[in-house]
């Protein structure tokens, strides 16, 4: 089908006000079994129909946006959908009781992936050392910069040889004197 | 189709520049009047006035090294404090000076030029050859940058092509171009690899061309890494036996300079065909007596690989990481295709060769190629009956500055493209009015290690206790590959407005002012052939 002549046109901007609704396995037509390469073969498929270049052409501006939004919605669908890591968790996120906050995989979900891996690159050593370094952390989202300077150098007394954390207590010491 | 708008496609190269159409169907390199088909980039100052571009400008390097601008792609985009920058100081022999906000410009005599503009003289000699080949006026173009290029220097670029007075159609990655010309029309089904080593460059590519769809799975790259890298090796060779032979430092006289730049690039490229050179320089350079000095060496290919070793090994840690990105094997890849002059150099083939297992494609000359697939991607835009897609991909992963030096990751670097993630801020004074943000490009966790891109400021947020404004911040990179930033309030939905607060691109004064100034300036167009 060519989604660029005009009697397509209202049905492509009501899929771009509706998009938000769906899920990255509806945004690219396939089940939630689907995996490998006919992920990507959605991706290829979609990508002839509705990629912004095919309708580089056409002059009505709404329908450009609303190919625009689509498609980057295609994009990010294919992204998360052919890592299967990324895949598996966003799966069980979409399946769970929170699928309506789930639709787009967020930083949240990321974090939480990213927490096993964190675990073996952790900027402290010592156990007490990244304690601290997490509560810092906290401190240091909520603007509390003297808190979180005495956390890290506290932490820096215990790890000497810590170059990451003696930098970030510079950081920290600039922060609080209103660098 | 008769009356169909042509489209240009440019490479514009750090050391060649290149420019194709489509005519009747066909990708074509249009040669200058000359038939010339790449052209130095070359641009040149005359005393009398004139500016020359291209092969032409290139014979004044010489003689005149301070008003021959060449090699400027390294300095486009860059900030006048970086690395790069640093090292051009050290190389270039025209004049390169701080401009405001911390960017670079180029000084010949007593004027100063960004580098937007010395690229858009590039580009209307291009333009100049297409028109005297069609016999009218085109204006639209897909100009191709490397893969590894960031969001100011891809922004740089195209408002070269802005300031020379050209629609930019696209802003096209050189590896991707080449894998378009490579695959066009084939009905391929094949994971390429694009080596990509141009004069100041270098780009991998890893490509799955599934028939009409180009994906681009990976690409790495080395932006200070290239051609003139090359030369400079000879050229340290050559000064070091000079001054053995002599006890002269020739290094130290402009003209000599540039005599032993032009000489080691001779010698590099005789390299190709022949296992030894002679670099002969009859006067190079006269002593504090007034004699004058020859340079009288030999060069064995043997030698110059030695010379060069540990640079085309860099090359293929940075193919290394590509493919591992892309999770392929050097032996999965089912082709290799060579863009770029100093690809011809034996040591690249072979090396190209030995790593792959696979000789590399010869079908497409490295030199035009890049140019020939951004005219195919110009001509897509243009057609309505569009098969050839192009699924590229973002280098650099975008990042978000946050506390201290530090930073966090937005958007990753190989995701596919366009693309958008959203950040949600929440306001940390009463009444808090605006939110600042800046945004970064790199790999390290550390802002200072990554490039700037800008400083953004959100205003105009409603007044309202701590905490219970949220600002959503989208970040988009769309198909040019260029960042864009917007921000919501996400319970009213309103559009916050958004200042760029710091940037070390032009202003949309500056551009329309480097446009004006273009407008006027006249290219002297084949002054030495009519001699």
């Amino acid at each position: 089908m060519d989604y660029t002549q005009p009697q397509f046109w209202p049905q492509l901007q009501q899929l771009a006000a509706t998009i938000d609704g769906l899920d990255y396995f509806q945004v690219l037509n396939l089940p939630n079994t689907a995996a490998g390469n006919q992920i990507r073969d959605s991706y290829y498929g979609l990508s002839r129909a509705l990629h912004p270049d095919k309708f580089f052409h056409i002059t009505d501006e709404v329908t450009k946006a609303a190919v625009h939004k689509i498609y980057k919605r295609v994009t990010e669908a294919y992204t998360i959908l052919k890592d299967e890591k990324k895949r598996i968790k966003y799966l069980a996120d979409i399946s769970g009781p929170d699928r309506a906050k789930k639709l787009r995989f967020t930083e949240e979900s990321e974090t939480e992936q990213k927490e096993q891996a964190k675990q073996a690159t952790k900027v402290a050593k010592t156990p007490k050392g990244e304690q601290l370094y997490q509560a810092a952390l906290l401190d240091m989202k909520k603007s509390q910069w003297d808190k979180a300077y005495k956390g890290i150098q506290t932490a820096a007394m215990l790890e000497p040889s810590n170059s990451e954390l003696k930098a970030l207590l510079a950081d920290l010491d600039k922060k609080r004197k209103g660098g | 189709m008769a009356g169909r708008q042509i489209a240009m496609g440019i490479d514009l190269g750090t050391s060649n520049s290149c420019v194709a159409i489509v005519e009747d169907g066909v990708p074509k390199v249009i040669a200058n009047e000359w038939g010339e088909r790449t052209h130095a980039s070359v641009v040149t100052f005359l005393d009398d006035g004139a500016i020359v571009v291209g092969n032409d400008a290139k014979k004044h390097i010489i003689t005149s090294p301070k008003t021959a601008i060449s090699s400027s792609k390294r300095l486009i985009g860059r900030y006048f404090f970086s690395e790069e920058v640093k090292k051009a100081l050290t190389v270039c022999s025209y004049d390169i000076v701080e401009g405001p906000n911390n960017s670079v410009r180029v000084k010949v005599r007593d004027k100063v030029y960004s580098l937007p503009e010395i690229a858009a003289m590039i580009l209307k000699e291009m333009r100049a050859i297409v028109e005297a080949h069609v016999g009218h006026s085109v204006t639209q173009a897909v100009i191709t940058v490397p893969a590894n290029f960031n969001d100011n220097q891809r922004q740089e670029t195209k408002n070269a092509g802005r300031i020379a007075g050209l629609e930019v159609l696209r802003i096209l990655n050189e590896p991707t171009a080449a894998a378009l010309a490579y695959g066009f029309g084939q009905n391929l089904n094949q994971k390429v690899g694009v080596y990509d080593l141009g004069g100041g460059t270098f780009d991998i590519s890893i490509l799955q061309i599934g028939e009409d769809v180009f994906e681009v799975l990976s690409t790495q790259g080395d932006t200070y890494l290239g051609g003139d890298d090359f030369d400079q090796r000879i050229m340290q060779w050559m000064l070091q036996q000079f001054q053995q032979q002599t006890g002269i430092d020739a290094a130290r006289d402009r003209l000599a300079l540039s005599k032993i730049k032009d000489a080691a690039e001779r010698a590099k490229i005789e390299l190709s065909e022949r296992d030894r050179v002679a670099i002969h320089i009859p006067h190079l350079i006269n002593d504090k007596q007034g004699n004058a000095f020859e340079l009288d060496l030999q060069l064995t290919r043997s030698q110059f690989n030695q010379m060069v070793m540990d640079l085309v090994q860099r090359t293929f840690k940075v193919c290394d990481e590509a493919l591992q990105s892309a999770r392929l094997t050097a032996a999965e890849v089912d082709g290799v295709i060579l863009v770029g002059g100093p690809t011809r150099l034996p040591i690249i083939t072979n090396s190209v060769r030995h790593y792959f297992q696979r000789e590399p494609n010869t079908d497409v000359d490295p030199d035009l190629v890049v140019a020939l697939g951004a005219a195919i991607q110009a001509d897509a835009l243009l057609d309505q009956d569009t098969n050839t897609f192009l699924l590229d991909v973002t280098p650099q992963t975008l990042r978000l500055g946050t506390v201290g030096d530090y930073t966090e990751p937005v958007i990753d670097r190989n995701t596919s493209i366009p693309i958008d993630r959203t950040r949600t801020f929440v306001t940390a004074a009463d009444n808090q009015e605006k939110v600042k943000i800046r945004i970064y490009q790199g790999e390290s966790r550390k802002a200072s290690e990554c490039q700037l891109l800008g400083e953004f400021e959100f205003g105009g947020l409603r007044p309202a206790p701590r905490g219970m404004v949220k600002v959503e911040v989208t970040f988009e990179i769309d198909t040019d590959g260029l960042v864009n930033v917007s921000a919501r309030d996400v319970e009213t939905g309103q559009k916050a407005s958004t200042t760029i607060t710091l940037s070390g691109g032009m202003s949309e004064a500056d551009i329309a002012a480097a446009q004006a100034r273009n407008a006027e300036t006249e290219i002297a167009r084949g002054a030495l052939h009519q001699e």
